[in-house]
């Protein structure tokens, strides 16, 4: 894995609610895909939609925005958004940001830096 | 009476202000009028005169000279003089002037109206009113040198004052806390004549663990010497902050000084930046003092010109760019040293200047050593007759190992979409080994990528052929990182606001500018320095474990 892999989304439906599995990484490009698959795990008004984390190599800014366009989209449907996989550094920018304002964190993976 | 104004006095002596006498036959007897002034006790009238009014006697008019030169009381109708003084006498009705001579200086003079008798002045009058001059001029005269010498030593308290106030402003604004980046010593020396000369030096810190140094010299000595001084260091941190080539330092400094100077004050000045990690010093110089430089024994004075600050709008300056390799030093210092003199009126000059750097001592000592040099050469009874001020500057030859722990890699890189991630891989390469938690390295890394992405998209608009710089430097206490973009130069960090998820999720901001949000938040520093063209944002990390 590193930090030029493609970003890829891998969705599983699951009992109570879909898996977004994200990997590669989540920047500008992974905007469309991201929200793309979003809306399509979030048709059926699942209460609960989780994003795991644990394949990205590289998160920046604009993958952040991506992260925020969908939470909007989230809050709109009523849907609540878990965070999987984090490694401790992403955990850091989704702090710094205040997303964990508006997403669960699930327990941290083991540390793993950008690669 | 009126006192006469001493001799090296030309103020006009002035009317009194207290009420007249109203006494009848009263002998005018008035003291100059003074503000401080105790009037004092009123000598008793002379008997048996008609009371006048009394003329004050300007000091310029030729009667003070003449009546100076008089033996005894003079009548105002026997004078030849037709001086305004003597007009006024006669109008206003004074018969007789009495001069009181003490040492040879007309101290005072009675003025005396008519008798009341009507009858002229005698003879016995005239030697009665000599003999009475004769003992009053001397008291009079005493009194006026009490009140000259409390005069002066009121003005000699106001002087020390100001010498007081002088120092305190030199010394609140001379560095104390020093940088000391490893593998160099850097030594400062400011000695203050007795009246406070204009000197100061400074050291900065700047970006990309780099060091300013200053040192500089105000025309003028006393308070304003001081404030100027102030106001420069004020105005030179400011700028050395914002711009980083030293030649636009000074010329900023240049512009904003010579607006606000008092014409006839100037300010000599040499500014430096120091690279602890590679050891060159770029320096630039208005008009101040040249650096010595000594390497392996050779010393080398390191020409730079420019003209001293605040005396011309438009002053440019060369840079010049000097290696100090280890083992090398840079001698910096005012004129206070090159032109001490030997008590044979020998000056110590710019020759014995650089040749203090001979064989100097290399540890603290160094800078005591090289006063006692100039002392040896001055002599102890040597009263300085100007600020000495030294900054030292010594790469250690010897500590390999703090030599080893600086490094600096530069990368150049097309803007192209993504090309920030190059960036984050070089920076990974650079900091493998550092001692960085892995937090630590990702939060640079993180940082790193959205400060050239900005530079990429925002300076460069993904123009392949402009390159964004990318600068590590691992530092014993710091490692940082400097991106620098040619797109205009722009201040990016205190146009931007903190982004505001909630009105980002309310549709009332766009989803996206992290980005530099990001850059501030993920590492310990961040400066921004521009010089119009180039835009440099250093990123700084404290190294894990360090400061």
């Amino acid at each position: 894995m590193n930090i030029d892999d493609p970003f890829a989304v891998h969705v599983e439906p699951g009992h109570d609610g879909a898996r977004l599995a994200l990997s590669g990484r989540v920047d500008r490009d992974a905007e469309d895909d991201l929200l793309t698959a979003f809306a399509t795990v979030a048709e059926p008004e699942p209460a609960r939609v989780v994003l795991d984390f644990g394949d990205t190599t590289y998160i920046n800014s604009s993958g952040l925005a991506a992260i925020v366009a969908l939470l909007a989209d989230a809050g709109q449907r009523g849907i609540t958004v878990a965070a999987r996989g984090l490694t401790s550094h992403y955990r850091q920018l989704f702090e710094i940001t205040r997303l964990t304002d508006l997403v669960e964190v699930e327990p941290a993976p083991e540390p793993g830096g950008i690669t | 009476m009126t006192e006469a104004p001493p001799p090296q006095e030309d103020a006009a002596v002035g009317p009194a202000d207290s009420e007249p006498d109203r006494r009848p036959r009263r002998v005018w007897w008035r003291r100059r009028a003074r503000r401080d002034d105790d009037a004092g006790p009123t000598p008793a009238p002379a008997a048996g005169t008609r009371a006048v009014e009394p003329v004050d006697l300007p000091a310029n008019d030729p009667l003070l000279a003449y009546l100076a030169q008089a033996r005894g009381p003079v009548l105002v109708g026997d004078l030849e003089l037709r001086t305004p003084a003597v007009e006024r006498l006669r109008e206003a009705g004074v018969r007789m002037l009495v001069p009181l001579v003490a040492n040879a200086q007309l101290v005072g003079v009675v003025q005396l109206g008519d008798r009341l008798s009507e009858q002229d002045y005698s003879t016995a009058d005239r030697e009665l009113l000599e003999q009475l001059a004769g003992q009053a001029a001397p008291a009079l005269r005493v009194g006026q040198l009490v009140r000259e010498q409390q005069a002066e030593i009121r003005v000699r308290e106001r002087y020390e004052q100001e010498l007081q106030v002088a120092q305190l402003i030199q010394q609140r604004f001379l560095p104390t806390d020093l940088p000391e980046p490893a593998g160099w010593r850097i030594r400062p020396h400011y000695r203050a004549a007795r009246e406070v000369g204009g000197d100061f030096y400074d050291v900065l810190d700047l970006p990309g663990g780099r060091l300013g140094l200053v040192i500089g010299d105000v025309t003028d000595k006393g308070v304003p010497a001081a404030l100027v001084m102030a106001s420069t260091r004020s105005v030179l941190r400011a700028a050395a902050q914002r711009l980083v080539d030293p030649a636009k330092v000074l010329a900023r400094v240049n512009e904003e000084l010579v607006r606000d100077i008092p014409a006839r004050m100037f300010i000599t000045c040499l500014y430096g930046v120091l690279d602890p990690a590679t050891g060159e010093f770029e320096f630039a110089n208005a008009g101040h003092d040249l650096p010595f430089v000594e390497a392996h024994g050779e010393i080398t004075e390191i020409d730079a010109r420019g003209m001293p600050l605040a005396m011309l709008p438009g002053s440019i300056y060369d840079k010049v760019t000097v290696q100090l390799d280890p083992g090398a030093r840079l001698l910096l210092y005012s004129d206070g040293i090159a032109e001490a003199h030997a008590p044979d009126g020998e000056m110590f000059g710019f020759g014995r200047t650089g040749d203090l750097l001979v064989d100097l001592p290399r540890d603290d000592g160094a800078v005591d050593e090289l006063l006692a040099r100039l002392s040896a050469f001055t002599g102890p009874d040597w009263e300085q007759e100007d600020d000495v001020t030294v900054v030292l500057v010594d790469r250690s030859a010897h500590d390999h190992a703090a030599v080893d722990q600086y490094s600096r890699r530069v990368f150049h890189l097309p803007s192209t979409e993504g090309g920030e991630r190059d960036a984050i891989r070089l920076v990974q390469e650079v900091l493998a080994d550092v001692d960085l938690t892995d937090d630590r390295r990702d939060a640079l890394s993180t940082a790193v990528g959205e400060a050239v992405m900005n530079a990429m998209e925002h300076a460069h608009g993904h123009d392949p052929t402009k390159q964004v710089e990318v600068a590590v430097t691992v530092r014993p206490d710091l490692v940082s990182v400097a991106i620098t973009d040619e797109g205009g130069g722009d201040a990016l960090l205190d146009t931007v606001d903190d982004p505001d998820i909630d009105a980002k999720l309310r549709g009332e901001q766009t989803p996206r500018g992290w980005g530099l949000f990001l850059v501030r938040s993920l590492v310990d520093e961040v400066h921004e320095t521009s010089d119009g063209e180039r835009h440099t944002l250093t990123l700084e990390l404290t190294r894990d474990g360090a400061g």
